[in-house]
């Protein structure tokens, strides 16, 4: 049986910031600086007011599995100051800042170990891929108990996974310029609670309908691809952050929100109310093969089908 | 032949018009005003005026239509959210009314300084709302501390007239399926169940009220 290249991690943001071991220890966000902040522009308006209330993501989980480890820094600002951060830094106090109740882990995405579930609803967080020379199936690719332990709970649905799509402009399980492909897209293809993640240049409206980012990989043609495929408003002019490694995070805070509302439903109720509920009509020129099921909407997720 | 001297008043009293307008509201409205006697005041404000104290009499001193808890209700057309299928759900067809809360209030001098004040409101009521009936129930009582200086003090209290808001019956499908839950609050982060506290259950700001006027002509 023919073994792969060895997968190497490739960060979902901007710069593809490469790992680096500098420090040991994992980072801590302090999102208290967060949640004592106005509401930021970079929000949808559909979080903006929920947000200000604080209500969202008791009893929820999120797990962030990201760069906390390297030396590699990226300049940015979500809150009301600019700071510079690690990657899974940023992708952390995002999604806490959609969900400002819910409990946040991080793991470095080298460590190779499972991934912990804790009590509750958990939503796993992964703004990164696994590259490597296209050509292979996934079934040939030994995984660490790492990515073991998300695609099994992807599989069997016990945690919501918001996976990054990735920034080379191409299908999710396409093969990017240098002749590479995101193993662990493949992976997730047809997992109940498995979401890949695309980014808008804004988060669109009725009125304004957005495009996808230029930099997005796109749902495809694969048809089970596109049924689990979100795009969200990513805000690089504000934030200074580009990348789908940015678009997760807010679906992984969607998920949260979801998630304290609706605190008996399963993951996969979960993964399936944000794409069912996911809107058209704010996508300028939608096509199922480059924006799935289309612009994720708390709103409509979070409102009843019918009401008397 | 001796012309009559205008003798001095020795109470402020009420104008003659509005005692004329007020005796027409209330022929005309409920029957029920009474009285003689209620003369030209000086005072702005009727609900502080007493009538001259040659006869128990009965005044209309207040017809009101809406009220705070009616201005709530109004507040809410308008406003609404999407359901899950993008469909509107406006909040007028709950929060309209055919009929807003009248409330009317008379005063009925018992001594020379003293008046009871009593009065009804009709409530109102829509789909998702209801204002109760109420009756309000008072004094008050005016001291001359001077030849040209009063205190009046009033106090009030009102029976009944408490906003109640009804649950609405959402269906959250698959990820909640059908709940009680506020109407309002049915789109929120909120828990359907914990959305049920915030339900409208409320008195009018002037349900209880103690007025004190202190006021020197000069």
């Amino acid at each position: 049986m023919k073994h792969p290249a060895t997968l190497a991690m490739a960060l979902c943001g901007a710069l593809g910031a490469t790992a680096v071991f500098a420090q040991d220890g994992e980072a801590t966000i302090d999102t208290a600086l967060a949640a004592s902040a106005a509401t930021p522009g970079w929000m949808s308006t559909e979080v903006g007011d929920a947000w200000t209330k604080g209500y969202k993501g008791q009893g929820v989980t999120i797990t962030v599995v990201d760069d906390f480890r390297s030396a590699s820094l990226l300049n940015g600002k979500l809150g009301t100051a600019s700071q510079r951060l690690r990657h899974g830094q940023w992708t952390a106090m995002e999604a806490g800042m959609i969900a400002p109740l819910a409990s946040v882990a991080t793991q470095d995405f080298t460590s190779g170990t499972a991934v912990k579930l804790s009590k509750g609803l958990n939503v796993l967080n992964l703004s990164y891929g696994m590259m490597a020379a296209a050509g292979y199936s996934a079934s040939q690719i030994r995984w660490s108990a790492q990515e073991n332990s998300i695609i099994t709970y992807a599989k069997n649905g016990t945690a919501v996974i918001s996976k990054a799509a990735g920034n080379d402009g191409i299908a999710v399980l396409g093969r990017n310029a240098r002749g590479q492909t995101d193993y662990l897209n493949l992976a997730l293809k047809g997992a109940p609670t498995a979401i890949y993640v695309g980014a808008l240049n804004t988060n669109g409206t009725k009125a304004a309908p957005a495009t996808l980012a230029s930099y997005s990989n796109t749902a495809g043609t694969d048809t089970a691809v596109q049924k689990q495929f979100l795009v969200v408003g990513v805000e690089g002019a504000q934030t200074g952050l580009y990348g789908t490694s940015f678009a997760a995070p807010v679906i992984t805070g969607y998920a949260a929100v979801l998630g304290s509302k609706f605190t008996k439903a399963t993951p996969v109720q979960i993964t399936n109310q944000l794409l069912n509920t996911a809107r058209q009509d704010t996508i300028k020129g939608y096509k199922v093969q480059l924006h799935g099921r289309g612009e994720a909407s708390l709103t409509r997720a979070l409102a009843p089908v019918t009401i008397r | 032949m001796t012309q009559p001297h205008p003798t001095p008043s020795p109470w402020p009293t009420l104008s003659a018009l509005n005692i004329g307008r007020a005796r027409v509201l209330g022929c005309l409205l409920l029957g029920l005003a009474t009285g003689s006697g209620v003369r030209a005041a000086g005072w702005s404000d009727a609900d502080w005026a007493l009538a001259v104290p040659s006869a128990r009499s009965t005044s209309l001193i207040e017809i009101r239509q809406g009220s705070d808890l009616s201005g709530r209700m109004r507040g809410l057309k308008g406003q609404g959210f999407e359901s899950s299928g993008g469909d509107r759900v406006d909040f007028a067809a709950w929060y309209s009314t055919r009929w807003t809360d009248v409330r009317i209030a008379w005063m009925t001098q018992l001594t020379r300084d003293t008046g009871l004040i009593w009065g009804v409101g009709t409530g109102e009521q829509g789909v998702k709302y209801r204002i109760s009936p109420s009756f309000k129930l008072g004094l008050i009582h005016q001291a001359r501390l001077g030849r040209r200086t009063t205190f009046t003090l009033r106090a009030t209290t009102t029976l009944g007239g408490r906003l109640r808001e009804r649950p609405c019956t959402a269906d959250y499908g698959d990820i909640g399926g059908v709940q009680a839950v506020n109407c309002r609050l049915a789109a929120s982060e909120l828990e359907p169940t914990e959305t049920l506290r915030y339900l409208f259950n409320d008195t009018a700001r002037d349900q209880r009220q103690v007025s004190v006027l202190f006021s020197h002509a000069f």
